[in-house]
């Protein structure tokens, strides 16, 4: 299925993109989704632990289903202020 | 006046203060956020900031509706910096009016620290010799 992945500030730096389309398995979660990210990436890997995952603009638990043509943001630790 | 906003330009907190012309409200509490010159000893020469602009806004209605419902307040005003923001300029400012002080003291506290814990907005600090992601 497709989705389309945000990321933002170090995410954004380390992935090498702000905005990408997706093909994944049907049911993956976020935190599944966030270790294939990594997989490949050890950058990435680093800051993986700290991230947040937010589903259509709703934070969400790392067990949370991702579902066809849902934009899934990775959100580093915010520093707002 | 109900609003949350993000801007590049610099804030003009004269004119935001101007909106709040509510003559029952005894208290006016405006809090300024700026970025500090040392961060653990360096130099920062200054901040950027950037958001997840949507869901930055959403967030933050959804604190100032929070506040509204936990503190009696009036006028609340929230406005956050993007892109470069030198030392000494405001990078958020917060405005709450209220009948009285502690109510506006109260929600203004909440509000910033709240935004603090949930808003998808991150800053950058420059130093003379790099860069570095600060969160909190």
């Amino acid at each position: 299925m497709k989705i389309v992945v945000q990321a933002f500030a170090e995410a954004a730096e380390v992935l090498g993109f702000r905005k990408k389309q997706f093909d994944v398995e049907n049911d993956i979660t976020a935190s599944e989704l966030v270790r294939l990210l990594a997989h490949s990436n050890q950058e990435f890997k680093r800051i993986a632990k700290t991230l947040f995952v937010a589903i259509n603009e709703e934070y969400c638990s790392p067990d949370a289903v991702i579902h066809e043509n849902d934009v899934v943001d990775l959100i580093p630790p915010v520093g707002g202020g | 006046m109900k609003l949350c906003t993000l801007q590049y330009e610099p804030i003009d907190v004269d004119a935001l203060l101007a909106q709040c012309t509510n003559p029952s409200d005894g208290a006016v509490v405006c809090f300024i956020g700026r970025p500090r010159n040392i961060d653990n000893g360096r130099e920062v020469l200054y901040l950027e900031y950037e958001a997840h602009q949507s869901m930055a806004i959403k967030e933050l209605t959804t604190i100032m509706q929070k506040a509204l419902e936990q503190f009696t307040i009036n006028d609340c005003i929230v406005v956050h910096r993007l892109g470069r923001v030198d030392i000494g300029q405001a990078s958020v400012v917060i405005i709450v009016t209220a009948m009285h002080r502690k109510e506006a003291y109260n929600a203004s506290q909440f509000i910033i620290d709240e935004l603090k814990k949930s808003v998808p907005i991150w800053k950058k600090e420059y130093f003379n010799d790099g860069s570095q992601w600060k969160s909190g």
